[in-house]
């Protein structure tokens, strides 16, 4: 009783609040076991040198409800294939790849750049990451980093 | 070096002229109090808190942004390669944040894991030009590593001169 | 298109205006303060009074259709009617009960002006009425299912429905029926029976952004709103109970947008951080984004006076050039004399709101203190 001035009054009001579960969007979960589905897709496509391909593929069904063990998976999956065409192409070839995105799957692909860049793994790849990130606000503006920020899709 | 630099501030800039979008926003929880929402702690409304950015130039040197409807804290990751940078970053944000009432956006204390932090409120955008204030950002991660490796040559340098004073009568 | 009016009203944040019907008066928000001037063509806008009856920031401020009252709200949890007495030539607050014990963000007067509406952080909808007895408006609360600050809000031109957008996301038509002083409402594409509390339609934008600004369309047939996710969405209704007709949202490529009207039935102007108005035209059956009111080039990328473009540089310039290029990830000239960088937009910082000023005209005021009047 004596810790009553710290007593949270607001939480006793609780349908007048937005929890963060609400906050979730409402779309259908997405299992582990297809997102791996996913991943060994990408790969058969990178091997044999449907690079594009295997982008649109990984861009196309983020899961977006999902727990992180999932979404991290995807995450590297989306890297290997950005490394992979960067690895295979030159610079200034990113451009015609991100320009024959979708406008949805370059939104995706500013979310992942982001998500990556956070990771250990991502940070060691900086320049790579970043010289992705260049070429999509260089076509797409500054919509898909806006949008990156307000989605509650995260990925 | 600076070949990935531009890269690096390019997504920088962009990425904090997005996030600096901000406008006038009093709490939703206590009344009459207008406060920068992402320094409060949020459980109530964690609609008003956007997704935090991170960009990463190497292990060593990123930005983290972290948005909210009327303020957003940026907080910087100095590069730092052996133990004398360290402690020169260390002593530089300390003389900065210990000034902080002078740089207006500079916030006292960093966020963990990084060297320092700002905080952007509306009412810095509504005083200033946002891009002024993009700009500052940028001219300061610049900046700030100019400073510190050329802090670390004058360092050596006085070290080389001591250590030679201190040598002669041996010679 | 004739060139912009511009009246520079100080360099205080403006956060919103309001012409009088008649484009006599102004009115616009300064602080904890609403200053009123009067407007003649060619000259600049004189100050006729300062309203001072608010103790915080001042949200949002309308002229009631008829032009005789001034309607203000704040965050000091407070919204007040201004009237101009005639005897002292002075205006005159009253009173608004509105029960509400957060900020009040947003205000309008209905299209028939007899009551009209203020949202607020305490998320609630306040719909004012005149109580003559008494000699103040007192207030209806909407409250379900509203759990998020309300950030704008329009009437219907029926006068009943009034649609709002909040901080979660979601777009919300309810109606503002009040017995006894409005007559039953003709049923509409977004109800039929409309007792007050009505929920009339629930929309969410795709991202879940927070709501900006919202307007029913000049005969109410469609509703349009602008999200913090950079998008314009455009509603059709399909009537009660039944799934909208139709729901267009354009993405754009621009910072979001504050501030959104509709010029006509097919074409809506928005302007907001980017400092630009984007001009969208559409109807039933799509919506586009057409063009930009002013020239722009992009804010990241930079941009330099076209006329010194030729002017020889020094190599010092030259040197400080690529340094620029190089270290900043800029392409610009050196700034004259420290001159400083211009946006070459006539807002230099967001614009906080649009409203139509007459057939194709629309007037826009920003957080750098400038009223502007722009030809579409």
């Amino acid at each position: 009783m004596e810790d009553w001035r710290r007593i949270d009054i607001d939480a006793l009001e609780p349908e007048k609040h937005l929890s963060k579960e609400e906050l979730i969007p409402d779309l259908p979960p997405v299992s582990y076991e297809e997102v791996q589905a996913v991943s060994k897709q990408c790969r058969t496509a990178l091997s044999s040198g449907q690079f594009l391909q295997a982008l649109a593929l990984a861009l196309e069904s983020p899961p977006y409800v999902a727990d992180e063990r999932t979404k991290n998976l995807h995450a590297e999956t989306v890297f290997e294939v950005l490394c992979s065409i960067k690895n295979n192409h030159s610079s200034s070839d990113l451009g015609d790849f991100v320009k024959q995105l979708d406008r949805r799957q370059q939104d995706t692909l500013i979310k992942y750049l982001y998500k990556n860049m956070g990771t250990p793994y991502g940070a060691k790849q900086g320049g790579l990451l970043l010289t992705w990130f260049e070429k999509a606000v260089e076509i797409g503006g500054l919509g898909p980093i806006v949008r990156y920020m307000t989605d509650r899709r995260t990925v | 070096m600076s070949q990935s630099l531009k890269p690096y501030l390019t997504a920088v800039r962009s990425s904090l002229t997005a996030a600096i979008c901000l406008e006038d926003f009093s709490s939703q929880v206590i009344e009459r109090h207008n406060r920068p929402e992402i320094e409060v702690d949020n459980s109530h409304n964690p609609e008003l808190i956007l997704n935090p950015m991170v960009i990463a130039r190497n292990e060593n040197e990123k930005i983290l942004i972290e948005p909210s409807i009327n303020s957003v804290r940026i907080s910087i990751k100095i590069k730092q390669a052996d133990e004398i940078e360290q402690i020169l970053v260390h002593k530089f944000t300390r003389f900065l944040t210990s000034r902080a009432e002078n740089f207006f956006i500079l916030r006292r204390v960093p966020i963990k894991g990084y060297d320092i932090s700002f905080l952007v409120t509306n009412i810095h955008t509504e005083q200033m030009l946002k891009d002024k204030l993009v700009d500052f950002i940028i001219e300061f991660m610049e900046d700030v590593d100019k400073e510190i490796s050329e802090m670390k040559l004058f360092l050596n340098a006085r070290a080389r001169v001591i250590a030679e004073a201190y040598l002669t009568p041996f010679d | 298109m004739t060139a912009p009016i511009i009246y520079q009203l100080g360099h205080e944040s403006i956060k919103d205006h309001v012409f009088s019907p008649d484009r006599q008066f102004l009115a616009i928000t300064k602080d904890n303060n609403i200053e009123v001037y009067r407007v003649s063509l060619g000259n600049r806008p004189q100050l006729l009074t300062t309203l001072k009856g608010h103790d915080k920031t001042v949200t949002a401020v309308d002229i009631s259709p008829d032009g005789g009252k001034i309607l203000t709200c704040s965050q000091d949890r407070n919204a007040l009617v201004w009237e101009l007495d005639a005897a002292s030539k002075e205006y005159k607050p009253t009173l608004v009960l509105l029960r509400i014990n957060r900020a009040a963000t947003a205000c309008k007067w209905s299209p028939f002006g007899n009551k009209f509406a203020v949202g607020s952080a305490d998320r609630v909808i306040a719909v004012c009425y005149y109580e003559e007895e008494n000699d103040w408006w007192i207030s209806k609360h909407l409250k379900k299912p509203l759990k998020s600050t309300i950030t704008c809000l329009d009437w219907h031109p029926n006068n009943v429905l009034l649609v709002s957008g909040s901080t979660d996301g979601h777009v919300r038509v309810f109606s503002a029926y009040i017995k006894g002083l409005d007559e039953k409402p003709e049923p509409t594409a977004w109800g039929v029976k409309l007792p007050f509390q009505t929920l009339c339609g629930d929309f969410i934008t795709e991202t879940g952004a927070w709501i900006h600004d919202i307007a029913f369309s000049p005969q109410g047939t469609s509703a349009a709103f602008v999200a913090h996710d950079s998008s314009i969405t455009v509603v059709y209704p399909g009537g009660e109970g039944l799934p909208p007709q139709a729901i267009y949202s354009i993405p754009t490529d621009y910072l979001p947008f504050k501030s959104l009207v509709y010029l006509s039935e097919n074409r809506i102007v928005a302007g907001g951080h980017n400092c630009n108005l984007i001009v969208f035209d559409g109807n039933e059956s799509g919506w586009k984004e057409a063009f930009k009111v002013e020239k722009q080039t992009d804010l990241t990328s930079d941009h330099s006076n076209v006329q010194d473009e030729d002017e020889e540089i020094s190599s010092h310039d030259a040197l400080n050039m690529f340094k620029q290029l190089d270290l900043k990830g800029r392409v610009n000239r050196p700034s004259e004399k420290g001159s400083g960088r211009v946006l070459n937009t006539v807002h230099q910082n967001t614009i906080s709101s649009v409203k139509v000023y007459g057939a194709d005209q629309v007037s826009t005021s920003g957080i750098d203190g400038k009223v502007v009047i722009f030809s579409i």
